[in-house]
């Protein structure tokens, strides 16, 4: 005997062994407005496979959002002149002190800065000493002991320093990142930026949150 | 019997959420990110649920987290909202009259068999009262909830017994200012909550919150005229009580509200108070032959916990936990029945009560094993849940001098009221080893001595294979105790028919009677998990367990009775420790997830299949209540610009046993549709009209008309339920 199709047993009657219900209900009824619930929602996911999909990439969600705050911030930040003539001639140095939390998103910060004509040179470890060079140092939290030290070698040098350790921003880095409600800001603090000779326009200081207070002479 | 055609089919659509095609290895995310500027930035969350529940694949046992995120994007409002869409859950809604819902976890019903905490403070009844799980039980201020299933006695002692939920709060840093939201409904439906945080000086940070509802429901005599057409009320010995054209109009209305704050100082003394309440109505599921419908027919429960804890380091490898709790459960004053059993006008009181003081200490023996350590002192003072009272219980008075009389004896014969103290000592050890990357083992019991019954012991032991990074193999055995509810070992009901007898005694059909020696439930379980993952967006779990449980709490008959001086009792009974269950079952669990140019697809599906034998007094055997053998639970969240979301949840049930009655008549299987979408940053661009959000939620999208399981003697077998409902709703963050 020849099989039904797929349809016409979706809608071939159930058998009638629920009594119960009929006193309540209208059961052809209740039935096909069940199916068309699968049907409905079946539908939907046909319409949405149909979309090509892309597998996440395996970086920190987190890091890969920071990386793009750093690029964002070289539009807003002018060195000296003499450094800026050197960033556009040799490329932009961005130093990474103890361990790299950034991974492969610094392909995208280095690939976004080709775009706009830049080159962006990476150098990662980079001791306190070798930090004195960076246009950009990232202080890594595993290094965090050594503040004091990385801030002494860059010490009135043309050196944007960066970290996201709690309470660094007080402590004399020039822009710390936060979480806050889960999302990301950042701490600037005046004074830090100011002894470095690096300007930073009045639109990124109006959306960080100021910090620090000016060093007694 | 599942319907082959159905089943596959709804399996094939399980199966379409675990198999795509076109997927293809790309780094979109990176390339968006550098395109954005700082303030499309600033508006991407940092965490997403897999970092959350990364820290979780190496807890024992098998242990599902919800998110803050996905809470808001499924339109969960409230915790059975969040249950319905779990694996292994059964929620039938509005069936009973005492406790409304009934939750059944991994085959094990009971709305008292898992404990429900809140920042690990146990927030349901401390001495294990059955009570609804809804509204009082909101979930505005979560930042997310862990769900434990199986035993886990050998940690948290009494009625941990199918498992744990613990809403875990967000922090004041987190909320970081004022958010407030109000939603409008179908049936006068209204839901409005505020929720404060903030850090307010370096060492002092504050949390608190408060939600309040109410809505008339759905006139369930218009969607289901035949079973609420207007019928003969007649009271127990069939007398007419009132005539069907003399019938009120339905009326089912429900109201709660809850509080909540944490005062912490130094991050080190934390100060809590919970508050919740819900008022539901004691018609719910009963038959309109047997009960009148009225606006004062209502279950009031109320909960408060009070608690301090205080963290301590003693060394960087010792860390301890002190915390001091009070905690009470009500049944308020002003619940009453007015069904026939209860003469249609019949008050009932509760209050259970628990001081405690848990000590819990932490030791990292070295960087592969911790030792985890407590004792427990709780001292417990319940008022059992009365009999059936003609008037309010007065609150201002001492059990014993209430002063009220059973209801058809002509204030002769006087109610006797209990009051029951006792005692639980509890000390727990658990050690966790990682060998190596690959291997870990967990050990652990609990032995708890209560004052009423001997002592029991509970131990949990398993072990994790993680044979490559993407895979892990848990297996556990575990055992737990559900501790006899004062409800139960006092349970005092029934009525009398304001007649006497030849010797001048007062006449009842049934009364339920105390049984003080009541122990508790036992509870064994093996329980295999997995948890594959194919890459970081495409997991896998599944899950295999097979729990018995003896000393199971049932009826037992025990015929005439002159329990109470004055009366006589034709049929009596008691709650005794006479039955076993034997449950066994399995899960399957896909999660996937899509990212395109700005878009992603986060869709999820299970299906989970539960079967098991309840045997009762009288060898009488029959299938688990309240529990499909087969489900299958579906859904996805679209989201554009992180902004627009649509969420669709699809739930099929199969064919559920009743409560009470023949457990071989079963309710029909279901399916049910619900949407839930919403826009957030409405305004973006206007600062005061920033951070707001709105949503829109139909609940049963095509209007289906389905049942619960119920079952008693009064109540429906099968419980007609809710139709289609709208929802609106903003919300604002200061």
């Amino acid at each position: 005997m020849k099989q039904a199709g797929l349809f016409s047993r979706i809608f071939q009657r159930v058998r009638d062994n629920q009594a119960l219900e009929n006193n309540f209900s209208s059961m052809p009824r209740r039935q096909r407005l069940e199916r068309l619930d699968c049907i409905i929602f079946a539908g939907l996911l046909l319409i949405l496979q149909a979309f090509p999909a892309h597998a996440e990439s395996d970086n920190s969600r987190e890091y890969t959002i920071k990386a793009g705050f750093i690029y964002n911030f070289t539009k807003f930040i002018q060195w000296p002149e003499v450094v800026q003539e050197s960033i556009e001639n040799q490329g932009l140095k961005f130093c990474i002190a103890g361990e790299d939390p950034f991974g492969k998103a610094l392909d995208g910060f280095s690939k976004a800065l080709e775009e706009n004509n830049r080159d962006l040179v990476i150098t990662k470890g980079v001791s306190p000493k070798q930090s004195a060079t960076c246009h950009i140092l990232f202080i890594d939290s595993s290094v965090s002991g050594q503040l004091e030290q990385y801030l002494d070698n860059v010490k009135e040098k043309p050196t944007l320093v960066i970290s996201d350790i709690p309470g660094f921003g007080e402590k004399g880095v020039a822009i710390n990142f936060v979480i806050r409600r889960n999302k990301t800001r950042f701490e600037i603090n005046p004074y830090a930026v100011k002894k470095s000779g690096i300007k930073i326009s009045s639109e990124l200081l109006k959306l960080g949150i100021l910090v620090g207070k000016e060093e007694k002479r | 019997m599942v319907k082959r055609t159905q089943f596959m089919y709804l399996l094939w659509l399980l199966f379409m959420i675990a198999f795509s095609t076109n997927a293809k290895a790309n780094d979109p995310e990176l390339d968006r990110m550098f395109e954005l500027s700082l303030e499309k930035l600033m508006q991407l969350e940092v965490s997403t649920p897999s970092d959350t529940i990364q820290k979780l694949e190496d807890a024992p046992g098998t242990i599902l987290v919800i998110t803050k995120k996905q809470i808001e994007e499924r339109g969960y409002v409230n915790l059975l909202d969040l249950l319905q869409d779990l694996p292994g859950v059964d929620v039938n809604q509005k069936s009973v009259e005492e406790w409304f819902n009934q939750v059944a976890i991994r085959g094990n019903v009971g709305n008292n068999n898992f404990i429900i905490m809140q920042d690990g403070v146990r927030i349901n009844s401390p001495t294990g009262e059955n009570i609804p799980i809804s509204d009082n039980f909101p979930l505005y201020h979560a930042k997310q909830v862990e769900v434990a299933f199986g035993p886990v006695s050998s940690v948290y002692g009494a009625d941990a017994f199918a498992g744990v939920i613990n809403v875990i709060t967000e922090k004041p840093e987190d909320i970081d200012g004022i958010r407030m939201s109000v939603t409008g409904g179908s049936d006068d439906y209204y839901y409005s909550y505020l929720n404060f945080g903030k850090q307010l000086t370096p060492w002092l940070s504050l949390k608190l919150g408060g939600h309040w509802n109410s809505s008339q429901n759905p006139d369930l005599s218009k969607t289901y005229d035949s079973a609420f057409q207007n019928v003969d009320v007649l009271s127990t010995d069939g007398s007419l009580f009132r005539s069907a054209n003399m019938r009120e109009s339905f009326t089912a209305p429900t109201s709660s509200y809850s509080f909540y704050l944490d005062l912490d100082i130094y991050k080190k003394l934390t100060f809590g108070i919970t508050r919740s309440f819900l008022s539901h109505p004691t018609t719910v599921g009963v038959k309109p032959e047997k009960t009148i419908f009225s606006k004062d027919a209502e279950w009031d429960s109320l909960i408060e916990t009070y608690n301090a804890k205080f963290k301590s380091d003693f060394t960087s490898s010792l860390v301890g936990e002190t915390n001091l709790n009070f905690s009470q459960y009500t049944t308020l004053p002003a619940t009453k029945f007015t069904n026939n059993f209860a003469n249609f006008n019949a008050y009932k009181y509760a209050r259970g009560r628990k001081w405690s003081l848990d000590q819990k200490m932490e030791y990292k023996v070295s960087k592969k094993h911790k030792v985890t350590a407590g004792l427990t002192l709780e001292a417990f003072n319940s008022i059992p849940k009365t009999t059936d009272l003609p008037s309010e219980y007065d609150s201002d008075k001492e059990a014993g001098d209430q002063g009220l009389f059973h209801i058809g004896t002509n204030n002769t014969l006087p109610i006797q009221f209990f009051e029951v103290d006792y005692q639980n000592y509890g000390l727990f050890i658990e050690s966790r080893s990682k060998w190596n990357d690959w291997f870990s083992s967990f050990a652990g019991f609990r032995f708890d001595y209560d004052s009423r019954f001997d002592g029991t012991f509970n131990p949990r032991v398993g072990v994790i294979f993680k044979p490559k990074k993407s895979t892990i193999l848990k297996l556990m055995y575990a055992e737990a105790f559900l501790a006899p509810a004062p409800s139960l070992a006092y349970a005092f009901f029934g009525t009398f028919k304001g007649t006497q007898d030849g010797m001048g005694r007062y006449e009842s059909d049934f009364f339920k009677l105390p049984n003080p020696d009541l122990g508790p439930e036992k509870t064994r379980t093996i329980d295999i998990n997995l948890t594959h993952k194919i890459n970081k967006n495409f997991i896998i779990k599944a899950d295999a367990y097979y729990t018995v449980i003896d000393d199971l709490i049932a009826d037992v008959d025990q015929g005439s009775s002159t329990f109470i001086d004055g009366g006589i009792i034709a049929s009596s009974g008691i709650f005794d420790n006479v039955g076993q269950a034997k449950i066994f079952g399995a899960d399957l669990i896909v999660e996937r997830k899509y990212d395109w140019e700005n878009k992603t697809l986060n869709l999820w599906g299970s299906y989970s299949w539960v079967d098991g034998t309840l045997e009762e007094p009288n060898g009488i055997t029959s299938d688990l209540p309240i529990v499909a053998k087969n489900k299958i639970k579906a859904g996805f969240t679209f989201t554009y610009l992180s902004d627009y979301f649509i969420t669709p949840k699809f739930i099929w049930v199969g064919r559920t046993s009743h409560f009470r009655t023949n457990r071989s008549e079963k309710v029909s299987s279901y399916a049910l549709l619900n949407l839930h979408m919403g826009i957030r940053n409405i305004f973006e661009n206007n600062i005061a009209w920033r951070n707001m959000s709105a949503f829109l939620s139909i609940k049963i999208l095509a209007d289906v008309k389905y049942f619960n399981a119920g079952g008693g003697s009064n109540l429906f077998g099968t419980s007609p339920r809710d139709p289609r409902r709208f929802f609106f709703g903003i919300r604002k963050v200061f």
